[in-house]
């Protein structure tokens, strides 16, 4: 059977628009409830991010407390690792004398006899601030004397060789080798009068440096 | 005059997107940077309390050898004491002479330079021993401090010759074998930290030697 809309054609268009109209306020409607649910939505994830920080943040004051609380442990492992490592530097960079004489008595030939001996460590081998004090021509110092007799330059010569032998020791140079005698009641001896010189060898691994205050005085 | 049912649905489109438009400038979009800053917080305070637990655990760790570290401490506070502990050091310094067959003729106390981490005590000693004597002897100067096996022994002071002159005596003695030596030795003892005291009237716990 048809349908026949028996309603005036006035009404129906009014029907028409009151339809339209309810519709259009409900898509508003769900339009501001969806806005709304989502603002609701971030509103809570903001608190919940923020009761999240708070209980971080209470739990680090309680973690920091607990380091304050054992901070002079930390303070005391601080004073040994470096107290190890200042002594270990320096220990390292000291210029083993005992060595240095007890190969010396091995190298020295027969017929020379030392007079004298002087070894200065160069600043730039000592701990301290030997950095910055290190001048460009350092190098080039003397290190180490010796003063000494013997009957011939050639023993001289064989003197200079074997100090080479020595590992602490470097550019060995000779800075006179000259005649001498010394005459006594009975008989004139004569002899070489020698100085030769030498560098101490550096260390591949710089000493420790300090930062000095000043001098007390003695 | 009254909208039509078209009109309709237009306006409500505008109005719709007017409001959505209004909706996120005025509170989708700053709540959601306020989310993002919480979030970079959160992240940044989770960081920070992980190294916190990071430095606990290791402090606990410190804790936990701390008397090792303290016995560690005093015993390389011999070597490197917070004061001159002049006493201390003629006394070991004799002792040694002693041990070796020098004689000690005389101790100069030079410059004490206070500094950070460590000062330096200049010292001046003249001994007069034979060659084998003196090498003996500065060989238990170095061994005051001995670096072996990745820990210390310790029996003195830290010191480290800079200097050494050795020269035969004036009064010679024909008794055969090495003549005696007349030795001057410039050497450094190392002090812990910057206070210097030239007189120490109450020794540190970590200082003293072998007094």
């Amino acid at each position: 059977m048809k349908r026949i809309n028996l309603l005036p054609q006035e009404e129906r268009a009014k029907a028409s628009r009151e339809r339209g109209l309810i519709w259009a306020i409900l898509i508003l409607v769900a339009v501001v409830v969806v806005l709304g649910l989502v603002y609701v939505k971030l509103n809570s994830d903001a608190n919940a991010k923020q009761d999240e920080l708070a209980a971080i943040q209470a739990e680090t004051a309680v973690v920091q407390a607990k380091i304050a609380e054992l901070a002079p442990y930390a303070e005391l492992q601080a004073q040994r690792t470096s107290m190890t490592e200042t002594a270990k530097g320096i220990e390292e960079s000291s210029v083993p004398f005992s060595t240095l004489l007890q190969e010396l008595s091995l190298v020295i030939p027969e017929n020379v006899r030392l007079q004298t001996l002087t070894a200065t460590v160069p600043t730039t081998m000592l701990p301290g601030t030997a950095l910055a004090e290190a001048a460009p021509g350092a190098a080039t110092s003397t290190d180490v004397t010796f003063t000494g007799q013997t009957e011939k330059h050639r023993d001289v010569a064989e003197f200079m060789t074997r100090l080479g032998l020595i590992p602490q020791l470097m550019n060995i140079t000779l800075t006179t080798s000259t005649d001498s005698s010394t005459a006594s009641t009975t008989t004139t001896t004569t002899f070489k009068q020698f100085t030769v010189t030498a560098q101490l060898r550096p260390y591949t691994t710089q000493p420790p440096t300090t930062t000095l205050q000043t001098e007390v005085a003695p | 005059m009254r909208a039509r049912g078209k009109e309709i649905y237009i306006i409500t489109a505008i109005v719709a997107v007017v409001l959505i438009v209004a909706w996120y400038f005025l509170l989708f979009s700053p709540k959601q940077r306020e989310l993002d800053d919480l979030d970079q917080q959160v992240q940044s305070a989770q960081t920070a309390l992980a190294e916190a637990q990071n430095t606990v655990v290791q402090l606990e760790a410190y804790k936990k050898t701390a008397p090792q570290s303290r016995a560690e401490v005093v015993r390389l506070g011999k070597m490197l004491p917070t004061s001159e502990g002049i006493p201390g050091l003629i006394i070991e310094l004799s002792k040694t002479a002693e041990a070796s067959g020098v004689s000690v003729t005389s101790i100069a106390r030079g410059t004490t330079t206070p500094g950070t981490p460590y000062g330096i005590q200049a010292l001046t000693l003249q001994v007069s021993g034979r060659y084998f004597d003196v090498e003996d002897f500065l060989y238990r100067l170095e061994e005051y401090v001995a670096f072996r096996n990745a820990s210390f022994r310790v029996t003195g002071r830290l010191l480290q010759v800079t200097q050494l002159t050795l020269q035969a005596a004036t009064t010679s003695e024909s008794t055969g074998g090495s003549p005696p030596l007349a030795v001057t030795i410039g050497m450094n003892a190392y002090l812990w930290g910057g206070v210097a005291q030239t007189a120490p009237a109450v020794e540190d716990a970590t200082a003293g030697g072998a007094q």
